[in-house]
């Protein structure tokens, strides 16, 4: 089943997929857009993710995320944006046809969405990337299978006000732990790729439809 | 010495407590191994002639016995520790009442139970022939609690007390660390609480508690640690009593048990408050801001705590009206840097908070309400000056001082129990004083500066109490820690 999904056959099925989404949310306007680059490193299928920054200012310094940004007028829709942040971060260029598709946006607590954009990237080595370094400290890849595995997986319920609100899964035991918006995203992608071998966490009774 | 101590305790329970060697009670008998007259010099590296072998008191004095666990079919974990004398004290997680002191009574025995953010702790210390009954009674008294409504009326106005206290004080280090708590895990795990919060003091009743004892309370999240005993014993005493017994709540199974991994989030709280009359006595108490900053450091099971623990130490610091002397931390960072050098500054206590999944060293500071930008300045200045030079002497008094700080303590028995009973809990083994005494004596200063350099690159958590108008804002605190000397970004103000 996972190796399937580098497979041509397992790129059909995950377009086809996304088709309905991708047509309806390509050209809306959105506050930011994220790159999930699909790679195999080694042979192995894996997620890149990127160690944004403490030099940033803002709320995500330090965090773990995906390549990505804010949304530029000059862009001409969230595809664009985000393989245009890739570029500008980790150097590396994608293609659009190398994209497959576009996954549910995520709110960030009330404000507009970021629009995770599914790419495979194909063969690379972590290691060889030049990232910039003002707006990424460090660039490291969590193969599928990590991910998948019932160990590297946790969740944590959040309160406010005094009773519950929504949960959000967490992966761990990676070179940093996955959190927030950026777990929720490969939660997306780990449904996607690997159906039924992954058990979501993400539970909100109260969060705004996207 | 110990061998010595043993066998005066001996003396003292009367004649016919062992066979062998026959000493006289009373006067004549001590007189015989004390100093003065005609005596054999012993040197006290042997053992006295004459005297039974001791069992646990041993004379090179190193703690070499392992602790023993076993582990029995229903998850719960029993764990043992030998150390000389009679009486042994057993934890496990609870409830005192008057039938419970009548039986502790008999065998000389008192009883405690403590919470903290993630463990409780139910406490017996006995006498060792008391074993069984000791076990027992922990087992009813976790396992079958009554609740009835008159000890559940008289609970909610004990906590109904403790919060209008919390809340009084002068000394605001309790709810500072409430405070502090919720700004770097927001809305989760440890972020949560500690305090019941007043309106939902009502709504808990035997329901509430039942779901949550049953739930939390399984064999798999216990353990039944002793010092004093023998392990097979204690096994026994804990097969019988806690192997196999329906508690009071029923055999349900644990549904709603939260699992939920601690997530630091970092953030800000801030509570305004009129300190300026908050002394309880005749005398005035000066008007302070209190603030709190904190670093997300590490768990307690990953090998960088001891570095943290390590650097903790190495800040120190505690009130500038400390009388001082030796072993108080006088020359610990913040005192020399700090509270030394600005006599304005009425505190700056540095702490370490370490949980199964994450952990927290924050700063505490407090100073009069006009001076919170200078105050907020010099310390954000202290946590970018943690990852720079670590002098050698500094750091090797700070670790002098962690080792003797974990051996004094470890010394008494309650403590060796407690420790006991979380390190099962936590991982199901233990780490032996001298194994924790090595790895502090192996902390480096570039393992501090790694450590230091790591927790700078996170987001702050920021508490403060009191009178915030000039208090900076979050974002500025962030700055300053990412920034290379700590200093606060300048603000253009026209009236200073």
């Amino acid at each position: 089943m996972l190796p399937d999904c580098l497979s041509a056959e397992g790129e059909r099925r995950c377009r086809r997929l996304l088709e309905g989404a991708t047509a309806r949310l390509r050209a809306r306007p959105a506050a930011a857009a994220v790159l999930v680059p699909l790679c195999s490193v080694r042979g192995v299928p894996a997620l890149l993710y990127t160690l944004r920054s403490s030099r940033l200012a803002g709320r995500h310094k330090g965090d773990v995320s995906f390549p990505g940004g804010k949304c530029d007028p000059a862009d001409q829709d969230v595809v664009h944006t985000a393989l245009r942040e890739t570029r500008e971060e980790l150097g590396l260029a994608v293609p659009e046809e190398h994209v497959w598709g576009i996954l549910q946006p995520v709110h960030d607590r009330g404000k507009a969405p970021v629009v995770p954009v599914l790419a495979s990237v194909g063969p690379l080595d972590p290691q060889n990337l030049r990232p910039n370094r003002e707006e990424v400290d460090e660039v490291f890849a969590l193969p599928l299978a990590h991910l998948l595995q019932a160990q590297n997986q946790g969740y944590t319920h959040f309160c406010q006000g005094g009773c519950f609100r929504y949960t959000l899964p967490v992966f761990l035991h990676g070179p940093h732990r996955v959190w927030g918006l950026t777990a929720v995203i490969t939660e997306f992608t780990l449904q996607l790729l690997a159906p039924g071998a992954y058990q979501p966490r993400l539970a909100s009774p109260v969060l705004p439809r996207g | 010495m110990a061998a010595v101590v043993l066998a005066a305790t001996r003396l003292l329970r009367g004649p016919g407590s062992w066979g062998g060697a026959r000493l006289r009670f009373g006067a004549p008998a001590c007189r015989q191994f004390s100093s003065g007259g005609a005596y054999p010099s012993i040197p006290l590296s042997s053992p006295l002639p004459g005297v039974p072998t001791p069992v646990f008191a041993t004379v090179d004095g190193q703690e070499k016995f392992e602790t023993k666990i076993t582990t029995l079919d229903n998850g719960l974990r029993v764990a043992s520790q030998n150390k000389f004398g009679q009486f042994c004290t057993s934890t496990d997680r609870f409830d005192s009442k008057d039938e419970i002191l009548l039986t502790l009574e008999k065998h000389g025995g008192i009883c405690d139970c403590q919470t903290s953010r993630d463990t409780t702790m139910y406490a017996v210390s006995a006498d060792s022939k008391g074993l069984d009954t000791v076990v027992g009674l922990l087992a009813d008294v976790v396992l079958h609690p009554r609740l009835t409504d008159e000890e559940l009326e008289m609970t909610r106005m004990a906590v109904q007390f403790e919060l209008e206290d919390l809340n009084m004080r002068p000394d605001p280090e309790p709810l500072l660390t409430e405070m502090i708590h919720e700004a770097a895990y927001r809305g989760n795990t440890v972020g949560l609480h500690r305090f019941c919060p007043t309106e939902n003091v009502a709504k808990i009743d035997r329901e509430v508690l039942h779901s949550y004892l049953r739930n939390y309370y399984t064999p798999d999240r216990m353990v039944l640690a002793a010092v004093g005993v023998e392990h097979s014993h204690l096994v026994e005493c804990a097969r019988k009593y806690l192997l196999g017994t329906r508690p009071a709540w029923g055999s349900g199974k644990a549904v709603d048990v939260d699992r939920s991994v601690a997530q630091y989030t970092g953030g800000i709280v801030k509570l305004e408050r009129d300190m300026s009359n908050v002394s309880l006595g005749p005398a005035p108490f000066p008007e302070l801001t209190h603030i709190m900053i904190g670093l997300e450091s590490c768990s307690f099971l990953e090998g960088d705590f001891i570095p943290f623990a390590v650097l903790n130490m190495m800040m120190g610091g505690g009130g500038s009206f400390s009388a001082g002397g030796p072993g108080k931390g006088m020359f610990t960072r913040l005192y020399l840097n700090v509270l030394n050098r600005h006599h304005w500054m009425y505190n700056a206590t540095s702490y370490h908070h370490s949980y199964e999944d994450t952990g927290l060293l924050c700063i505490h500071a407090s100073a009069d309400p006009r001076q919170v930008r200078e105050m907020v300045e010099i310390i954000t200045k202290e946590f970018i000056l943690m990852a720079g030079t670590v002098d050698e002497v500094e750091l090797e008094r700070a670790k002098t001082q962690l080792m003797s700080m974990l051996m004094m303590n470890l010394e008494s028995r309650p403590v060796i129990f407690e420790d006991v009973g979380r390190q099962v809990l936590a991982t199901c083994s233990r780490k032996l004083p001298q194994e924790l005494c090595a790895l502090i004596r192996n902390v480096k200063p570039e393992d501090i500066k790694r450590v230091a350099s790591q927790m700078l690159r996170r987001k702050p958590a920021v508490a403060a109490l009191g009178d915030l108008t000039d208090l900076p804002t979050y974002e500025h605190v962030q700055a300053a820690l990412s920034s290379k000397d700590g200093r606060l970004p300048r603000t253009h103000r026209l009236f200073r």
